[in-house]
């Protein structure tokens, strides 16, 4: 009773519209109040703030994404654009390929979705509709393959797995490379899909001679080497996870400034939004915290994995059921909200049933980017439409053929957790 | 706030403007300190990282600066500010399709309990660094770092939060009987503005 009672709470404050994190704090206090009276919720509410914040380990968060705003300041992230363009763009669709391209280049050094879209609409889309591209098929490419900073490393939202599941944040980031790689593949697949089916969408593109493509890669030089800087490390063994956010934040900072884009106001302004969004994830970890502990006193979790262990039905069939409401989760609710309300109560029922957390991290993150493109909360189409003042209907129907194909993605990786798993198994 | 009319309520949004605009103050300078933080952070990381691989002769005392008051920094100093400009994650799906009475009532609603919770969080905090000021508490490490400026940290940012979510629960609770919105309403969904996913 108490717990329908708390999770209905919850449920309403959310509709209300309080922030997810107090909405958490408020239900958690609520329950574990009415569980063991002042005495249990006093002693969470004395521990429970300052363990949130309190190690080292969880400045990978804020240092990448300091990162990123340091590299969206400088500029060179729409280069990426010009030289993927140099490459590829001499094929029918090649420009809305090279922006998968970008798309991944970016995500490369930044962990941020929106941010990649944001780039990528402001550079790629006016250059696809002065070639004369389907508005459709250009924005669609541009809001699914923002999605791509998400899981390529740096991602915050791997790192934010890897702290809720309590897993090595070094093997979740490593692990994403090879879906992500996949996932870009199969965006630039789906582009010639899309113009096979309707020439008249895409024209061919200019040809470049192998001088131009070879000069076009000095301008990618700086990311390339601030992703050896980050990723490379990580995965040499060399630096751990926070030394290498560290390093990439401090390099970041120094590509802006040779860039001669960082001045004191840019560098506040990086600063504080970072600060920010920092704490908007804590604080969301902080109220997950004291809901969380509700949850353990109450046993919810246990009584779920034994309830779902009682239904018969084979792990892989369990799996399914649960990618298919991390997908209809992600058409409503942000992709932050959905990792901290739902992998504290998932993961142990997924260990389980034997799959790995390494894996389900990254299968979680990849469903996840569905929910960016897709209604009614597709935030990557919401930032496409907002660069580019294109109707959403018209954005949303451009990402469709995109979320099809990612689909099979999600089905491929389910099925061959190898394509996950192998890379972080070869790690140092 | 809104584009708002002179008669009826003019006295009680300057007031609530006037309190806003206080509060925002305070907020701005604890910011401050929270971004000073996360730069001291990178730099305390590199030079760190620098001095272990280069010369093989680490900061000793870097994971407790940095776990101990600047993350803590960052977090707790942030709060406020981040509230303020509506930084904090929300689900707004159903923003538009609520009655506006109905909805300010729960908004104050939840504001005064969040303002609870934080007031105890506060309460805790405050407890905790009393007793660990009276005993210059120290953590067992290399450096022996005090442990009070950690609690007085939770303490400050909580305080002011504590403050801001009366602020809202006040606004909304006034805003129920008025034709006007007395406090800042969160922005218009999505198309306007990013929050959230923004860190992803």
């Amino acid at each position: 009773m108490t717990v329908a009672l708390v999770i209905a709470l919850l449920a309403g404050l959310l509709v209300i519209g309080l922030p997810v994190a107090l909405a958490m704090a408020i239900s958690g206090s609520v329950g574990l109040y009415l569980f063991g009276g002042m005495a249990v919720l006093g002693g969470i509410l004395k521990t429970a703030p300052l363990s949130t914040a309190n190690s080292y380990e969880i400045i990978t968060i804020p240092m990448f994404i300091l990162m990123a705003e340091f590299v969206i300041i400088s500029g060179v992230a729409q280069d990426l654009f010009r030289a993927a363009t140099i490459w590829v763009g001499r094929l029918r669709g090649g420009l809305a390929m090279a922006t998968a391209v970008a798309g991944a280049g970016f995500g490369a050094v930044s962990g941020s979705s929106t941010a990649a879209a944001a780039t990528l609409a402001s550079t790629s889309i006016p250059a696809m509709i002065d070639e004369g591209y389907d508005p459709k098929l250009a924005s669609g490419v541009v809001a699914i393959s923002g999605t791509l900073a998400m899981l390529i490393p740096p991602s915050v939202a791997l790192i934010l797995y890897g702290i809720i599941a309590d897993v090595s944040v070094g093997q979740l980031l490593v692990a994403g490379v090879i879906p992500g790689i996949l996932v870009a593949l199969t965006i630039m697949a789906t582009v010639a899909v899309l113009v096979r089916i309707d020439p008249s969408a895409a024209p061919a593109g200019q040809s470049y001679s192998f001088r131009e493509k070879i000069a076009s890669l000095s301008r990618v030089g700086p990311m390339l080497v601030l992703f050896l800087a980050v990723t490379g490390t990580i995965y040499s063994g060399i630096a751990t996870p926070t030394e290498a956010s560290g390093i990439g934040a401090f390099g970041a900072m120094l590509l802006a400034l040779r860039e001669g884009k960082l001045g004191f106001g840019s560098a506040w302004g990086c600063l504080r939004r970072t600060a920010q969004t920092t704490c908007m994830i804590l604080f969301v970890i902080l109220g997950a915290h004291i809901f969380g502990y509700f949850f353990t006193l109450t046993r919810v979790t246990n009584d779920l994995t034994h309830w779902i262990g009682g239904l018969g039905m084979s792990p892989m069939g369990v799996m399914v059921v649960i990618l298919i409401i991390y997908i209809f989760l992600g058409a409503f609710m942000d992709q932050i909200a959905i990792l901290i309300l739902t992998v504290p109560v998932l993961l142990p029922l997924v260990l389980t049933l034997g799959f790995d957390p390494i894996w389900f991290g990254v299968i979680v993150v990849v469903t996840a980017e569905v929910g960016m493109v897709t209604p009614p909360l597709g935030m990557n189409v919401f930032v496409v439409a907002r660069y580019t003042r294109r109707p959403l209907g018209e954005i949303f129907r451009g990402t469709f053929p995109h979320v099809l194909a990612h689909l099979l993605v999600i089905a491929l990786l389910t099925a061959f957790p190898a394509l996950v798993l192998w890379l972080p198994s070869t790690m140092n | 706030m809104v584009a708002m009319k002179p008669p009826k309520n003019g006295g009680a949004v300057r007031g609530m403007s006037a309190v806003s605009r206080g509060l925002a103050v305070l907020e701005t300078g604890l910011a401050a300190l929270a971004c000073v933080a996360l730069a001291a952070i990178m730099l305390i990381v590199v030079v760190d990282v620098a001095m272990r691989y280069a010369l093989s002769m680490p900061l000793g005392w870097s994971y407790d600066l940095i776990g101990l008051y600047l993350v803590v920094a960052v977090f707790f100093l942030m709060l406020p500010d981040a509230l303020h400009h509506h930084g904090h994650v929300a689900i707004d799906l159903f923003q538009g399709v609520l009655p506006r009475r109905f909805r300010h009532l729960g908004l104050a609603v939840g504001y005064a309990a969040g303002a609870l919770v934080m007031a105890l969080i506060g309460l805790e905090a405050w407890d905790r660094f009393q007793s660990s000021y009276a005993g210059q508490d120290r953590i067992a490490a290399l450096v022996p770092w005090l442990t009070w400026p950690a609690y007085l940290i939770v303490l400050t940012g909580t305080a002011l939060l504590t403050l801001r979510l009366i602020y809202r629960a006040v606004g909304h609770g006034l805003s129920i009987f008025s034709r006007l919105d007395l406090v800042e309403m969160p922005p218009p969904p999505e198309t306007t503005a990013l929050h959230g996913e923004d860190a992803l």
